[in-house]
């Protein structure tokens, strides 16, 4: 099994589109870390300005983490775009390639395939996610030191320097399952047809449209809220409240897992049935 | 016994019979008595606009106005309450006026009001509470346009030398100035609490003008 994931992973690293997330995150994580590098102190003190009528204000925010936060912020909504490229790509482009019948001679079971599959995918969207951390994080860190973290929010919150490394290994934990699931959907898509852009692009559409009905404040969509699995994506920014709501995270976190265990049960089923000889 | 009640009721007219220019003097003089301090402070905030936990750092004052936070690591401190100072708080354009006597943390206090001479100052009344036999500031309600309501109790150590405060509670109800990227001022309601408690004082040991200049 182990040589059939590698052989997967292979498959998956020796695609020019796998690159094309690791190029775009790392590109623009270090723009905006060359942007504060250059003017991040007036960024901020305009972001403070705001506290000056009441308070005295001391000490340096422009540190590491509240650009590794910054960053994790502005793209958590842009990264399951990159993980359908490869995800809506994985079992489609063996159809396409024609190399559906020369997998399944041999000797090996349908399932075995999905799951080296679905392993292979996991492995890339945790390298993926590994790869931001790094870049945005530790990179950040070693830029621009370390601090206590500030978070623009309501309200604002601000955590000591020793309190935040943790959250961080947390949120990235759930943000990989959160990606899982926008893999598994695309995966899912992907065992249906026998072209790499019709699952990319349902993926992708399916992510704008329940995003959009996620973030419209009409009281028709509060009841459908709960159940668009777009709902739960962002839920890593629990870690970063003051008093982390364990059992609402443990909910969003079933509800993800749900999602990926049903959605990879039904991919196996039609992948156990498709048809590879007409 | 008879003796004991005419020197209480004696007591008692000269307390009454003290002018506010008086009271003032006398809470003037007990902290003056501090010509320079440092001390460790811890804040808590708990505003609806934001929240900070054990934020540390230490306070630095020198007269008659020098008064300088240093935070460990990022830290915020509220201005209104930082620092105590009655060459501040009594100045020559407000009327002030005794209006009268009240019980607060087990000490009779006198009870001034202050009023603004001009309308354009930013405060628009204060109350302060002062220690009738100490002669330090124990209560300041404050109602000002950039703030709203603020009452501040001031805590103190049972036998002080000194007029400087163990602990200082802020009930904050009003508002806050907020800039816009086109530095256009907004305000926003700002409510909740804040506490500073102040440990480990250094006074009157002399402290370096530098510290008040360092950024």
């Amino acid at each position: 099994m182990i040589s059939l994931i590698n052989i997967e992973v292979l498959k998956i690293f020796r695609k020019w589109r796998t690159y094309i997330g690791f190029i775009a995150i790392g590109g623009l994580t270090l723009f905006i870390q060359f942007i504060l590098l250059s003017q991040g102190s007036s960024f901020l003190e305009r972001l403070v300005s705001r506290l000056d009528s009441i308070f005295i204000i001391d000490g340096n925010l422009l540190n590491g983490y509240f650009i590794a936060q910054s960053i994790l912020n502005s793209l958590y909504i842009h990264v399951p775009f990159l993980i359908t490229l490869v995800g809506g790509d994985i079992l489609a482009s063996e159809a396409t390639a024609g190399t559906y019948r020369m997998l399944v001679t041999r000797p090996i079971s349908r399932n075995q395939i999905i799951f080296s599959k679905f392993s292979a995918g996991f492995i890339y969207v945790f390298a993926l996610l590994s790869f931001l951390m790094v870049i945005s994080l530790f990179l950040s860190l070693l830029i621009f030191g370390s601090g206590d973290l500030f978070v623009f929010g309501q309200p604002v919150m601000v955590f000591k320097q020793n309190d935040v490394l943790w959250r961080f290994l947390f949120a990235y934990g759930y943000a990989l399952l959160s990606m899982m699931t926008v893999f598994t959907i695309s995966f899912f898509f992907s065992s249906l047809v026998e072209n790499a852009v019709g699952p990319i692009m349902t993926t992708m559409a399916i992510i704008i449209v329940f995003m959009i009905l996620s973030n419209l404040d009409f009281d028709i969509l509060k009841s459908i809220r709960p159940f668009l699995f777009t709902n739960y994506l962002p839920d890593w920014r629990l870690f970063f409240s003051e008093e982390i709501n364990f059992g609402e995270l443990l909910k969003s976190a079933s509800i993800l897992i749900f999602h990926i265990i049903t959605l990879y049960s039904v991919t196996n089923y039609f992948f156990n049935k498709k048809d590879i000889l007409s | 016994m008879k003796k004991a009640v005419f020197l209480i009721l004696i007591s008692i007219v000269l307390i009454q019979a003290q002018t506010t220019e008086e009271i003032i003097s006398k809470v003037k003089k007990k902290y003056s008595e501090v010509n320079d301090y440092q001390a460790d402070v811890k804040i808590n905030i708990d505003l609806n606009y934001i929240k900070l936990k054990n934020n540390k750092g230490k306070v630095y004052f020198k007269k008659p106005d020098k008064f300088k936070f240093l935070a460990e690591g990022f830290g915020i401190l509220p201005k209104q309450a930082g620092n105590i100072n009655p060459e501040l708080l009594f100045q020559k354009d407000f009327t002030i006026l005794k209006q009268k006597e009240d019980t607060l943390h087990n000490s009779n206090n006198f009870v001034l009001r202050i009023i603004p001479m001009s309308d354009s100052s930013d405060v628009i009344l204060s109350t302060v509470w002062i220690d009738q036999e100490k002669f330090i500031i124990r209560k300041i309600e404050s109602n000002s346009k950039s703030a709203g309501n603020v009452e501040i109790e001031i805590f103190y150590e049972s036998k002080i030398n000194f007029a400087l405060p163990i602990k200082i509670q802020i009930k904050l109800n009003g508002g806050m100035t907020e800039k816009n990227k086109e530095n256009k001022q907004s305000s926003k309601n700002l409510f909740g609490d804040v506490s500073i408690t102040y440990s480990n004082y250094l006074i009157n040991k002399g402290i370096d003008d530098k510290i008040f200049l360092e950024k």
